[in-house]
């Protein structure tokens, strides 16, 4: 069918490892070639590969013969070479067939020219790429999670593009400010609320948007406007953004109905909003959310699902992966937080934000909730949303919501749910919280004592140690304060690991594997079931049961050497007989640059 | 198998491929081209251009031609045939017609597999009027969710569907997505993938149904829309220009119903053409088509079925198209594998790229059937598939 040349470079496997600067992700309009380009600059070399992800021979045979020939020059010249092949194929399209002895199907063109322009993109890219660090935020003066920071990008040796710093925005407001959307982002509404709602909505300016936005609030005070019937204040085109999440949360369904049959067999569970979307469908409020949380209940749990998200397509977002070492009782558990994303029909992001092997208490607890091998109870869910309220830096009004619904809609073992929350300390925690919705949600005075039922004994006065909350930023600040010191007494604060992708396998690496990586380099050490690591020259380098990841937090310090780095991942592939068909060939996630409308 | 008609194309006959892209284009049979010929010959100029014999003429074949088209097309009295060069300018010239009527923040929903040309026009109609625009989400198992079209909180205003997906075969449910729907919602369909297989007609509370020419025997460069009578009413003309205006003047005023989107010259020898085709189908008959397309497609489906290399991704409800994904030979490699034994059929995204992701793919084959396939071309293609499952 085609001719031997075609044949010989479709055939031939270009193996490089990038650590990539730039990711080019390309899916022809017209002929479905998926591929995708991604380069790296040291000096003024350029090492670029384009993997086929799902294409012909031809778009693969034109991939690695640009590979071949291109990759390792420099990059000005890579440049020319590239931009100079489109300018003739431009011209002639023929020519480009009788370069590969085939004969002329004007119909295929574009996957010939699929890498090209591939390749076209990246080096633009490349050539003007600068990289962006990031300041190290002090998440322990404000107590902000500190799996949510995004943690400064690595110092590559030879690394000559120009270093951009990342200004966060400035997001604090006034507590005036802020009382005031909180107050109408509730589920339940007092009359004086909804006259508040009707004064503040018709005015939206585009900086209040901006806020309940970023808030997670628009949803909510959207939601509270169709219950009061404003329709009119609803034309503004502000709120289209709240019916795009609305249509999203239609459209990931799909996926998140063939993530649920996965997670139905592992040790494995949905939380949080997934479980709680109910309760607000039956009050005709909308409980919209980008990200979907799950608990893995063991590391292993944890990689299988990496490792079939990634088979799905969804890719690594790379400023959120960390591992944190907690005590447990006088135990170490490495807790684990990443983040998996994808883009569904080219416009939906979906976030799978997967914890392991517990939820996260403040900084440095772990809740481990029990698992009947099916489900999370309502009990150990409640506990969860708890755990959430206070873990960043602001109170989010829809985990209010959650605990004010789940409290009095869910029926709940009081007994079990106080012995949770005792367990895991959290009473101070549910003191605030429960006090606050009873205090501010109009609720009934059955509904009251249904809820501060839920606060355990010898805590009920705890809430008058906060004054403010959840409206005034210093309160959140003085309760998690509390929180935390109570839990140093016991236990250490280590400092977390981010971690960088590197290499990502399609299916877990075994822990036989990674026995053998231990036993073949003695430079690898076991830090978990599931995880080595190798530290040398300052550079540390982990196998996961996902793949290989790089430490970011010492790469920041000292500078890497991708041609080292690249050497020590060939030997733990190696070693770890992880065949070339399970390299995924890209693992970080590009963004969305915005909603189409 | 049935007798072939495939004499009965000269193309088939002539270039000797084995022809299964029926759903991109029917080839025309000899008496339908003959048609457009004799009235090239015969009449020559179109509508409306001088008092001559001529005009007259072709003022006698469009009237008797359209009498052809509403009747196969069980057109009402009352509503109208607006005639474009083909269904995706219709679309575009329709959605823009309509676009007075759309306020913002109201919402166009277009259905789950969509072809780009049913997508594009109402998506950016969303666009300049500040609409909502929404594809019909799917679950797990690629079925619509009619009832999310009652819970999006904006007011529906338009609803665009094919009756038949050109990727999958998927068939909408008109009669679910009327369930909840608003009274006023105006709803267009395109009928493209249907012509050539199935009566079709404007349905109960359609607005307007889009009919392409060249999917079902007839001529390119010709296509039609039925209006219903109210939407008509309410469409501004988009295409300004001689033959649609009837005052000019400080007022300009546009000639009544169809007549106003008949802007500058048209070739009625298409329009002749494309009623003969009608005409062609009937004397065949829809049954019979049914009865020869369902025995050609189970016999490929039958084999591929036994071929494990081979994933059908089209429905079950499809039995004129055959979409499928070889487990390791992509799409464009299939089709040039087949192409080096002269079968013809389509590959890639079949220009409905959000379809063919939705479906979980990047690209697939297509084989699409019809009136001009022999048992010699299914042989070949069978023998072609076999032969691709054993590389």
């Amino acid at each position: 069918m085609y001719s031997p040349k075609i044949l010989e470079y479709a055939s031939k496997t270009f193996d490089d490892i990038v650590i990539p600067d730039e990711i080019v992700v390309s899916e022809g309009i017209a002929c479905g070639d998926a591929l995708v380009a991604q380069g790296e600059v040291n000096g003024d070399t350029v090492r670029f590969a384009i993997m086929v992800t799902d294409g012909c021979l031809l778009s693969r045979a034109m991939s690695t013969y640009l590979c071949v020939k291109g990759s390792g020059r420099r990059l000005a010249s890579v440049r020319r070479w590239i931009l100079s092949i489109k300018e003739a194929a431009e011209r002639d399209g023929e020519r480009m067939f009788d370069c590969w002895d085939i004969p002329y199907m004007p119909e295929r063109l574009e996957c010939l020219m699929a890498p090209v322009n591939a390749l076209v993109e990246l080096t633009a890219r490349l050539v003007s790429r600068s990289t962006t660090v990031y300041r190290m935020k002090d998440t322990e003066a404000l107590l902000d999670c500190d799996a949510c920071v995004r943690s400064s990008s690595v110092l590559w040796a030879n690394d000559t593009a120009p270093k951009v710093v990342y200004e966060e925005k400035n997001n604090e407001v006034s507590d005036d400010f802020r009382e005031k959307w909180c107050r109408v982002s509730k589920c339940r509404l007092d009359d004086g609320d909804v006259v508040l709602l009707r004064e503040l909505t018709p005015h939206v300016t585009s900086l209040d948007m901006e806020y309940i936005r970023h808030e997670k609030m628009a949803q909510c005070v959207f939601s509270n406007m169709v219950r009061a019937g404003m329709s009119d204040a609803l034309v503004d085109p502000q709120w289209k953004i709240v019916y795009y999440q609305i249509h999203r949360k239609a459209v990931v369904r799909r996926e998140i109905e063939a993530i649920a049959s996965f997670v139905g067999g592992i040790e494995a569970s949905f939380i949080k909003g997934t479980n709680t979307g109910a309760l607000y469908d039956a009050e005709g409020i909308f409980r919209l959310h980008l990200d979907y949380d799950i608990l893995c209940f063991s590391e292993e749990a944890a990689w299988k699902l990496g490792c079939f998200l990634l088979r799905r397509g969804f890719l690594m977002y790379k400023d959120v992966f960390s591992l944190k070492k907690v005590d447990v009782r006088g135990k170490e558990v490495v807790q684990g937080h990443f983040h998996m994303q994808k883009i569904l029909d080219d416009q939906f992001r979906l976030v799978i934000d997967v914890n392991y092997p517990g939820f996260p208490v403040g900084r440095i607890g772990l809740f481990f909730p029990s698992y009947d091998g099916v489900f999370i109870s309502h009990e150990n869910q409640f506990v969860i949303t708890l755990c959430h309220t206070f873990k960043h830096r602001n109170v989010y009004m829809k985990d209010i919501n959650d605990l004010y619904l789940m409290a009095t809609r869910w029926k709940m073992d009081k007994t079990r749910l106080l012995t949770l929350i005792q367990d895991a300390e959290l009473g101070l925690f549910a003191s605030v919280a429960l006090n606050y919705i009873c205090s501010s949600y109009c609720v009934s005075a059955e509904e009251r004592n249904l809820i501060l039922s839920l606060v355990p004994p010898g805590h009920e006065d705890d809430c008058l140690a906060v004054k403010g909350w959840p409206y005034a930023a210093q309160a959140m600040l003085e309760v998690k304060r509390l929180d935390l010191t109570r839990r140093k007494q016991r236990q250490r604060d280590n400092p977390r690991t981010y971690l960088m992708p590197l290499v990502m396998v399609s299916e877990p690496i075994t822990g036989m594997a990674l026995d053998a990586v231990v036993r073949k380099l003695p430079t690898m050490r076991r830090v978990s079931n599931t995880v080595a690591v190798e530290d040398i020259g300052g550079v540390r380098v982990l196998l996961t049961g996902m793949g290989c990841f790089l430490d970011k937090q010492v790469g920041c310090n000292v500078s890497v050497s991708r041609d080292h780095l690249r050497t020590r991942l060939r030997a733990i592939i190696e070693a770890a007989g992880i065949r070339r068909e399970l390299l995924m060939p890209f693992v970080t996630a590009p963004r969305l640059n915005g909603w189409f409308f | 198998m049935m007798d072939s008609l495939k004499s009965r194309f000269p193309v088939l006959v002539d270039s000797g491929v084995h022809y299964f892209d029926y759903a991109a284009t029917t080839p025309m049979p000899e008496v339908v081209m003959a048609e457009w010929l004799r009235y090239q010959r015969e009449v020559c100029v179109s509508l409306g251009k001088g008092g001559g014999r001529l005009s007259r003429k072709a003022l006698e074949v469009f009237e008797s031609s359209e009498a052809v088209l509403r009747s196969f097309f069980d057109v009402k009295t009352e509503d109208s045939v607006v005639y474009g060069k083909n269904v995706t300018e219709l679309v575009n010239v329709l959605s823009r017609s309509v676009e007075d009527q759309v306020r913002p923040m109201e919402a166009i929903l277009v259905g789950p597999y969509e072809h780009h040309s049913n997508v594009l026009p109402w998506k950016y109609l969303a666009k300049r009027k500040g609409a909502l625009f929404f594809e019909l989400p799917t679950d797990s198992s690629g079925a619509v969710d009619y009832g999310y079209i009652g819970r999006i909180p904006a007011k529906v205003r338009i609803l665009a569907f094919s009756s038949v997906s050109n990727s999958n075969g998927f068939r909408f449910d008109i009669g679910r997505a009327l369930e909840h729907l608003p009274e006023d919602a105006m709803l267009f369909e395109d009928a493209s993938q249907s012509v050539a297989h199935e009566p079709v007609s404007l349905r109960e509370r359609v607005s307007c149904i889009f009919l392409s020419s060249h999917k079902m025997y007839g001529p390119k460069n010709v296509a039609g829309a039925v209006v219903s009578a109210g939407l008509m009413e309410r469409m501004v003309p988009v295409v300004l220009g001689g033959g649609m205006i009837d005052y000019h003047g400080f007022i300009d005023k546009w000639k009544p119903g169809a007549q106003a989107f008949m802007a500058g010259t048209h070739d009625i020898g298409l329009i002749a053409s494309w009623a003969r085709a009608c005409r062609f189908v009937n004397e065949v008959s829809y049954g019979d088509i049914a009865r020869r397309e369902k025995a050609i497609h189970d016999a490929i489906v039958g084999e591929m079925d036994g071929l494990d290399c081979y994933k059908i991704v089209s429905l079950d409800q499809a039995q004129s198209l055959i979409s499928f994904v070889h487990q390791g030979i992509h799409a464009h490699d299939v089709a040039s594998f087949l192409s080096d034994r002269d079968i013809v059929v389509r590959s890639g995204n079949l220009c409905a790229t959000g379809a063919i992701r939705r479906i979980g793919i990047h690209a697939l084959t297509r084989i699409s059937l019809g009136l001009g396939i022999d048992s010699r071309d299914i042989e070949v293609l069978l023998e072609s598939l076999r032969k691709l499952g054993r590389m």
